[in-house]
């Protein structure tokens, strides 16, 4: 099926939260599926630090137990659209979100998957590419926690550190 | 033919112009992540734990054997091979999803 790019431009993740916290307004990045049996796999994940100066941010790509509530519909410079122009397109994508009324909470359960990326924001490149596995990150169904998932500091990492981020996705 | 290595994915940390992580920083912070320091690289293939979908580093220097599961022909992660070991089952991620799509369109 088409593999879709949710890129923000820049956000601002913050000092970090905790699992089961929720998050704060903004400075997160959150992807839902776009219908109830529909299944979204990561195929890759890249972060670029825009931060002024040393910044190390410990990034969470995970599993929300809560996913963002009202959300606010995603605006340029963010975008969320098919890689190929000529992709068929669904009738319900997934829906990327970067602010809502009431923000994302991540899971805290010890048995779910989450990718951990720690880089410096200042200068600093992360890239993770998962196309060839055959056990990608998934998120299945449009309610959290299976269907929601988002990229978010965890507790530890530096305030006021700017990042662009974008997640490669193939909704299946 | 599906090879171990056909399925790997590609990590690359990048810290050729930043200060990068110091080995402190991931102690302190109690991660289970490389600490890339200033003007570092760091590139690795990484294989995808089956049963948790958690991230394995194929970390070259590993003197110990990397955990592997005969039942489904694919890597698992240290900590999911210990619960096969403690509770002799394993359970893949592509089966806990199929479960929850069957018990949605039930």
């Amino acid at each position: 099926m088409s593999v879709y790019a949710f890129q923000v431009a820049t956000i601002t993740p913050g000092a970090g939260t905790a699992d089961n916290v929720q998050m704060p307004a903004a400075g997160w990045m959150e992807l839902v599926g776009g219908s109830a049996l529909q299944t979204n796999c990561v195929d890759e994940v890249y972060m670029g630090g825009q931060a002024a100066s040393t910044a190390p941010l410990i990034m969470l790509l995970a599993p929300d137990s809560t996913k963002a509530a009202t959300p606010t519909a995603l605006a340029s410079p963010n975008s969320l659209g098919p890689t190929n122009v000529n992709a068929g397109v669904l009738t319900a994508p997934a829906v990327g979100t970067v602010a809502a009324t009431t923000p994302p909470t991540r899971s805290n359960s010890a048995t779910v998957a989450k990718k951990n990326f720690t880089f410096n924001a200042f200068g600093g490149i992360v890239r993770a590419n998962y196309a060839n596995t055959q056990d990608r990150f998934t998120i299945f169904s449009a309610t959290a926690p299976a269907g929601a998932a988002s990229l978010s500091s965890f507790t530890g990492s530096t305030a006021a550190s700017a990042i662009g981020a974008h997640i490669l996705f193939e909704t299946l | 033919m599906r090879t171990k290595r056909s399925n790997e994915a590609y990590v690359l940390i990048d810290h050729r112009n930043s200060p990068g992580i110091s080995q402190e920083f991931v102690r302190a912070n109690g991660l289970d992540t490389p600490a890339v320091g200033a003007g570092q690289v760091f590139e690795s293939a990484i294989a995808v734990c089956h049963s948790c979908g958690a991230d394995i580093i194929l970390n070259p220097n590993r003197t110990r054997g990397r955990e592997w599961c005969m039942e489904h022909d694919a890597y698992l992660c240290d900590r999911c091979a210990l619960r096969r070991k403690l509770t002799g089952s394993c359970v893949p991620l592509q089966k806990k999803l199929l479960d929850l799509f069957q018990l949605l369109t039930r």
